[in-house]
């Protein structure tokens, strides 16, 4: 088991959140994803994936916001990402256009303040 | 009343000349075989039915029958005695020769000795330095009269049995302590691109042998290198168990998370807790993944020495602490050594800087002197040995000594790392990427997408390359004032898997100025260059 990024796993009323720090790649991806999604129960209205600490990602990692966008959208449930402008993951899911399908928020709050919003086409500026 | 008929002086020295004579054939005997072959000689020369040697059980003051000729049977169940009763007993407690004419149930305590029919004993203490090591004694089934010239030959037989053994058990405790001691220590030192270590451990010579010293080095899940140097007073079996407790404790919590004082304030608390008496010094410190710093805490260990090209120095981290588990709790606080390229550490336990009658300071005066005229960038081995020799002066180390010894590379003008093809390797070489544009100074947003580039043709060679077998990933960098090149190549072939990787290449393409993918029988070179100005 490696330590590249930790997971920490909350819940705020009926959101459940997920926060990965450190690297996702290859190596720890799939495992970070099934622990994700079974962090999320049928009462949930929303998952919250902060990667606020998240210093690096490949494209291991967009594949996993993908499944994970997938596997909630099966259930009616939202999800949301909170992702700093600037860093290399942002720039790296901007690339594939990750935010044309998930909404990215650049702190926890909005993230939350948005839970009404419909997944948009493009994050706030 | 038989005569002994070896009362003469003539016989004492036949009994002497012999007894040389087997100190030389017995010499490479075990304990045990070594009282096996005494007690033979003892009953022949005394002409006894039995013999027998108890050795004390220091822990529970009892003596424990661990050779027997004629009543084996003492041996053979393991009889224990303890020290003031019985016959044995007497003999270990008084240190002096008994006689027993008349056997009885009121002065003899073992009932295997009643059960045979032994009539008459004589006992003496196996002395070494005053100190008790057991009790030999010898019994005749037939009433006889024990005299003085049996006793003296008792003891002297006794005198030899006790020097010999006390050489051998101490000699069979310094070989295990030497394991178990080494054990301990790590087989190799990490390798760790951008880090060079080098390290050695001197037992002390003379009577003290090993003692608790050790060293540890190892990299933490996040890329960190953990350096360990730490000091278990006190010498032999015992030094080198607390030693062995309290490292392998050290590893679990250091791998618990990337804070030093965390893990030492933890392992103080163990030690507390386990009633951990012996004084355990320990220095224990963090150097991050990007090899830019060493953060450190102190455990009444005496400081690393900080070796740059301006000078030697002992770093600090502004306050003494007391040896671990002895202080008040309070947290640990942390120093903090910047790591340009070149910098070497030098951690070491006092017996490199103790001389007796002189103060520490002094010793760690002349470790600063001798380091400045050591060539660190080189051998590092050689510094090493250059360091010791230059402290040792010619004598002989009389504590042990454990000398680790870490060097930060110069700043790298080409990158060189190759891994085995494993999931967990990819960090690694990502790691060793930033390093080197780190160090090559390049902007800190194309560094962000050269990672990103090579990392994901890191990953797609570790995924698709090998099959179950696996294989290797070399990774290689050069750059000028323009452009930074990297190329990653492997073994493998090219396999089109029609995973969601194609994302790869679409990410590689995106951050990069070209790609060149060249696929051959022997492997996939992949060539990505980068511009040097942010976009």
């Amino acid at each position: 088991m490696t330590q590249l990024a930790t997971l920490s796993l909350e819940r705020i009323e009926t959101t459940a959140v997920a926060v990965v720090s450190g690297e996702i790649d290859f190596s720890n991806a799939q495992d970070l994803g099934a622990r994700i999604l079974q962090w999320v129960s049928n009462e949930d209205a929303a998952l919250i994936l902060d990667l606020t600490k998240l210093s690096y990602t490949d494209s291991a990692g967009i594949n996993l916001v993908f499944d994970v966008a997938g596997r909630l959208r099966e259930h009616g449930q939202a999800f949301r990402i909170v992702l700093p402008v600037d860093s290399q993951p942002w720039r790296t899911f901007s690339i594939v256009g990750v935010e044309t399908q998930i909404p990215i928020f650049e702190t926890i709050e909005q993230a939350q303040a948005g839970g009404d919003a419909e997944p948009g086409p493009s994050p706030p500026p | 009343v038989r005569s002994t008929g070896l009362g003469d002086p003539e016989a004492t020295e036949r009994l002497r000349r012999l007894l040389r004579v087997a100190d030389v054939a017995l010499a490479h005997l075990s304990p045990e075989a070594l009282l096996d072959e005494l007690l033979i000689r003892v009953r022949e020369i005394l002409e006894v039915d039995t013999a027998a040697v108890l050795l004390l059980d220091e822990r529970t003051d009892e003596l424990v029958a661990r050779a027997a000729k004629g009543i084996e049977e003492e041996v053979e169940q393991g009889v224990r005695i303890p020290v003031g009763r019985g016959f044995a007993g007497l003999v270990a407690a008084e240190r002096r020769p008994v006689v027993i004419e008349q056997v009885d149930d009121r002065n003899v305590l073992n009932p295997i000795l009643r059960e045979k029919g032994i009539r008459s004993l004589l006992g003496v203490p196996l002395l070494v330095q005053g100190r008790v090591l057991g009790v030999i004694h010898v019994g005749s089934l037939t009433g006889r009269e024990f005299g003085d010239h049996d006793v003296e030959l008792l003891q002297l037989v006794a005198e030899r049995a006790a020097l010999a053994l006390h050489v051998r058990l101490y000699e069979h405790e310094r070989m295990v302590a030497e394991t178990l001691q080494r054990t301990f220590l790590p087989e190799a030192l990490p390798d760790v691109p951008g880090l060079r270590l080098a390290s050695r451990y001197l037992p002390a010579t003379g009577p003290a042998g090993i003692g608790g010293d050790w060293y540890d080095a190892f990299v933490l899940p996040s890329g960190g290198m953990a350096l360990a140097m730490g000091d278990v007073a006190g010498h032999g079996l015992r030094a080198a168990s607390v030693m062995g407790r309290v490292r392998n404790a050290l590893r679990a919590y250091s791998i618990e998370g990337d804070r030093p004082a965390d893990a030492v304030a933890r392992l103080g608390r163990l030690v507390r807790l386990f009633d951990i008496d012996d004084i355990v010094t320990l220095l224990f410190g963090v150097i991050d993944a990007g090899l830019t710093e060493f953060r450190f805490v102190s455990a009444g260990h005496p400081p690393p020495l900080v070796i740059t090209s301006t000078g030697q120095r002992f770093a600090e981290n502004g306050r003494a602490e007391p040896p671990l588990g002895t202080g008040r709790f309070h947290p640990f606080r942390e120093g903090v050594v910047p790591l340009g390229p070149g910098t070497s550490l030098l951690l070491f336990t006092d017996g490199l800087v103790e001389h007796r009658g002189e103060s520490l300071s002094v010793g760690l005066e002349r470790l600063r002197s001798v380091s400045s005229s050591v060539a660190f960038a080189g051998d590092l081995d050689d510094a090493v040995s250059t360091v010791l020799s230059g402290m040792l002066a010619g004598h002989e180390p009389a504590d042990d000594i454990a000398i680790l010894l870490v060097h930060r590379g110069d700043a790298a003008v080409t990158m060189d790392v190759r891994v085995a093809a494993e999931p967990t390797e990819l960090a690694t070489l990502r790691r060793a990427l930033r390093r080197w544009l780190a160090d090559r100074d390049v902007p800190a947003s194309v560094a962000d997408d050269v990672v990103t580039a090579a990392g994901e043709a890191c990953a797609n060679s570790v995924e698709h390359a090998y099959g179950p077998a696996g294989g290797w990933v070399r990774l290689t960098g050069s750059c000028d004032d323009e452009m930074v090149e990297v190329v990653v190549r492997d073994g493998g072939r090219w396999r089109d898997r029609p995973s969601a990787r194609g994302r790869g290449l679409r990410l590689i393409t995106a951050v990069t100025d070209s790609v060149e993918i060249d696929r051959s029988a022997s492997g996939t070179t992949v060539t990505l260059r980068r511009r040097l100005e942010p976009r």
